[in-house]
């Protein structure tokens, strides 16, 4: 047994490997390489890192200047967030054990990289999250109602879960926007972005599609006006212009949370649009003559026809644009806005005396803490891509 | 098609759904207007003195007495060069990931889907000021490091020899390039003469390859082609800097790496997605003929593979020229750290505003027309 086993692993090892003297030298490169890059990298992380500094600094990393004795607002927002999660695991029940296991073991990991005893309050209030996360699947159980009214409150809680988060901010006095800070300003910002953004990216791309010649002119020239610049000088713009040419009732009192978020969804709207009038172009003409046949109106045919196809179609480039939405939350800080997102925060946790030249460890705390997001964004949308479909034809 | 559809009630419902947008239109259009009229809204601060210093420039001879418009085209001038280099780089790199990723060989695909996986999914402004502090970390420039009096590495950036290029061997060089173009016909007229079959290949080996050896080699011995190495100088007041050779700066290097590395991952996804979207039957076909792996490669998937490749790959070039704009955190005076500058100085964000989008409109303009130079050639080469 054990030696026909050991036969397979070399021949697999020559098929994948040692096939011709190309591979053969190919091999040995990748292997050198790897070694190299394992021990430089291992040896930096276990042994010449100091990770002191995160952990210092942890506090500035993820919530920035927000006020210590209001932290409650966030610890809620996120025990709202993984019950719901839970909920929504247990309702979707084929979403495999494997990556729950896999997304317990990077938490876990994580607490274990912010050494756990020197923080033990929150490694307690991040234990309790899990725990809120089982008690949502438990509840899910528990609750003995029909499925399709469970679909529903999955739905209602996530739609709520914004404007809720927002709430838990803002009650009993608040915080106001230019103490958010750190990740979690990262993550409010993409959020809110992605929503409006897409909301009013589907009207732009509508506006396009349109036979009415003036929304669909000034529907086109919003769009290219707009991806004619890079972000940072939108940003810009709205840091600089925007105060001038808003009335004088709201200038200075706008707030630049507000514009900001202004900003990145005007911005994402524009390519989500043009990725949107790509999806409309796929539908066949056949779809909406079937509509038109069975006596739906345009609203009807739009909403129920078109658009779910429409967007079925494109949700790869929907979510890699999402995922570019949530990268360029760093750009607060090329925009040189008095914002301390995640990046703006490691460059001040740098400038502190102790920790100067302390930026492999800094930056790669933060892009770690980036990567999680964005690959799992992408994944999430591999898998709802295999689910619908998509990728059968070819 | 679609367009016909939406909205389509009747018409005089549509008239007024379109009356009533004009009419809000309108109302913010000339809100906007009245606005903007309080502002200067000329060009002529353009005109005045710049008054500060730069210290990247090409091209241009840039000092602070210029006016701001030799110091916005030295920004424009700087970006340019970013942005061609870049785009040549993250091509190559590109390319070779994205192959490498459909590679035979189970370390090499994983090697390159790792590099991909982690580049991609962590903000490139992020990556620019890691390469950024990288840089910074390297020996300070009175603890160079010296390879063979050819190249020195510092924080102030890395030194180059340089060749300094008289103006009759210009003139010999754009020749013997231009020489490089007719070698196809040179080789169709030695095989119709001589009934022998040359290879591309064994022409540029054997006769344009020496050719252009023996050239500089006489343009060395008369001394109309030099090599400028690179030196350190030390001033009277103690300051060390780079004195001769070409000196590529800290901030070039740190915002090259950072997009090169982060748009080659998304062009290998391209490739490889254009590569793995053709019929499995095409490379075996090739090999079943008795091409090798690098013939089936280059002469059967790759102009194939190009054809989808082409438009996306465009894209990309657009958004590299687009975030070379994030330039401006680490202080590479690129055009938007440039109008940042005069906007701060001068104020009048608005026409300088309008002036940053037409330029970047410009560049990106130029790039799509290259680039749909190209996809026609290659589409004319599938069909014929």
């Amino acid at each position: 047994m054990i030696s026909a086993n050991l036969f397979h692993t070399f021949k697999w090892i020559k098929i994948n490997l040692f096939s011709s003297k190309l591979n053969t030298i190919l091999t040995l490169i990748s292997l050198l390489f790897i070694f190299y890059f394992l021990t430089t990298l291992l040896s930096f992380v276990f042994f010449s890192a100091e990770w002191k500094v995160i952990d210092t600094n942890l506090r500035l990393l993820l919530i920035g200047p927000f006020p210590e004795n209001e932290e409650w607002r966030i610890w809620a927002s996120v025990y709202w967030i993984t019950a719901l999660s839970g909920f929504s695991f247990a309702h979707y029940g084929s979403i495999s054990r494997k990556i729950l296991l896999y997304s317990f073991l990077s938490i876990f990991l994580l607490m274990l990289l912010i050494e756990p005893m020197s923080n033990v309050n929150l490694f307690i209030l991040s234990i309790l999250s899990i725990i809120f996360f089982i008690v949502g699947y438990l509840f899910h159980s528990i609750i003995k109602i029909k499925s399709i009214y469970k679909n529903k409150m999955v739905l209602i809680g996530w739609a709520i879960t914004l404007p809720l988060v927002v709430l838990f901010l803002k009650i009993f006095g608040g915080v106001e926007t230019t103490k958010w800070g750190g990740y979690f300003l990262n993550i409010m910002l993409a959020w809110t972005g992605i929503i409006f953004g897409f909301i009013f990216g589907l009207l732009l791309a509508i506006g396009r599609a349109s036979s009415l010649v003036v929304i669909k002119y000034s529907c086109t020239v919003y769009i290219e006006v707009i991806r004619a610049a890079p972000l940072v000088a939108w940003l810009f713009f709205a840091y600089l212009v925007i105060p001038d040419l808003l009335p004088d009732i709201f200038a200075n009192k706008v707030d630049i949370a507000l514009r900001v978020v202004i900003v990145l969804s005007g911005f994402t709207a524009a390519y989500i649009a043009e990725i949107i009038r790509g999806g409309l172009q796929s539908v066949h003409f056949g779809q909406i003559e079937a509509a038109k046949a069975l006596g739906m109106n345009a609203y009807q045919s739009t909403s129920l026809i078109i658009l779910p196809q429409a967007i079925r179609a494109v949700i790869p480039a929907l979510v890699s644009q999402f995922i570019a939405l949530w990268k360029d939350t760093t750009l607060l800080l090329a925009a040189g806005l008095a914002f301390r997102e995640l990046l703006g925060s490691g460059k001040a946790a740098l400038s502190q005396l102790e920790f100067i030249g302390k930026y492999s460890e800094v930056y790669l705390f933060v892009a770690l803490l980036f990567w999680i997001v964005s690959f799992s964004m992408s994944r999430f949308s591999l898998n709802f891509e295999k689910k619908l479909g998509l990728n059968k034809g070819d | 098609m679609i367009k016909d559809f939406f909205f389509r009630t009747n018409k005089r419902k549509n008239n007024s759904i379109q009356g009533l947008y004009l009419f809000f239109l309108v109302i913010f259009l000339f809100y906007l207007f009245i606005k903007i009229s309080d502002l200067d809204l000329d060009f002529k601060f353009l005109t005045n003195e710049s008054g500060f210093a730069l210290s990247n420039q090409w091209l241009t001879n840039y000092n602070p007495t210029d006016t701001r418009i030799v110091a916005y085209l030295t920004g424009v001038f700087n970006t340019v060069r970013l942005v061609v280099v870049g785009i040549f780089l993250a091509s190559i790199i590109g390319f070779i990931v994205g192959i490498a990723r459909l590679s035979n060989n189970w370390l090499v695909s994983n090697i390159a889907t790792a590099y991909v996986e982690i580049i991609r999914n962590v903000p490139l402004l992020l990556q620019i000021i890691f390469w950024w502090s990288f840089a910074l970390s390297l020996p300070r420039i009175s603890e160079y490091i010296n390879f063979a009096n050819l190249v020195f590495i510092s924080n102030r950036g890395i030194a180059f020899p340089k060749i300094i290029i008289s103006q009759l061997s210009f003139f010999i060089f754009i020749a013997l390039i231009i020489l490089l173009f007719f070698i196809p016909s040179v080789k169709n007229t030695i095989s119709s003469k001589m009934n022998v079959d040359f290879s591309y290949l064994r022409i540029l080996f054997f006769g344009y390859v020496p050719l252009l050896l023996v050239t500089i080699c006489i343009l060395f011995l008369v001394n109309a082609v030099n090599i400028d190495q690179p030196s350190i100088s030390v001033s009277d007041t103690n300051v060390i800097r780079y004195a001769n050779g070409f000196v590529v700066t800290t901030e070039f290097i740190a915002i090259l790496l950072g997009l090169v590395l982060y748009t080659a991952s998304f062009i290998a996804e391209i490739v490889r997605g254009a590569i793995q979207s053709l019929p499995k039957g095409q490379n075996e076909a090739a090999l079943a003929l008795g091409l090798t792996d690098y013939q089936a490669l280059s002469l059967i998937v790759l102009p194939q593979a190009l054809r989808i490749i082409i438009p996306p790959v465009t894209n990309q070039y657009l958004n590299l020229t687009k975030n070379s704009s994030l330039a401006v955190v680490i202080g590479y005076s690129d055009l938007f750290l440039i109008s940042g500058i005069i906007m701060n100085k001068a104020g009048h964000a608005i026409p300088m505003f309008v002036l940053i989008i037409l330029t970047y409109q410009l560049m990106s303009f130029v790039i799509a027309l290259i680039m749909n130079y190209f996809n026609k050639k290659v589409a004319l080469v599938g069909n014929q």
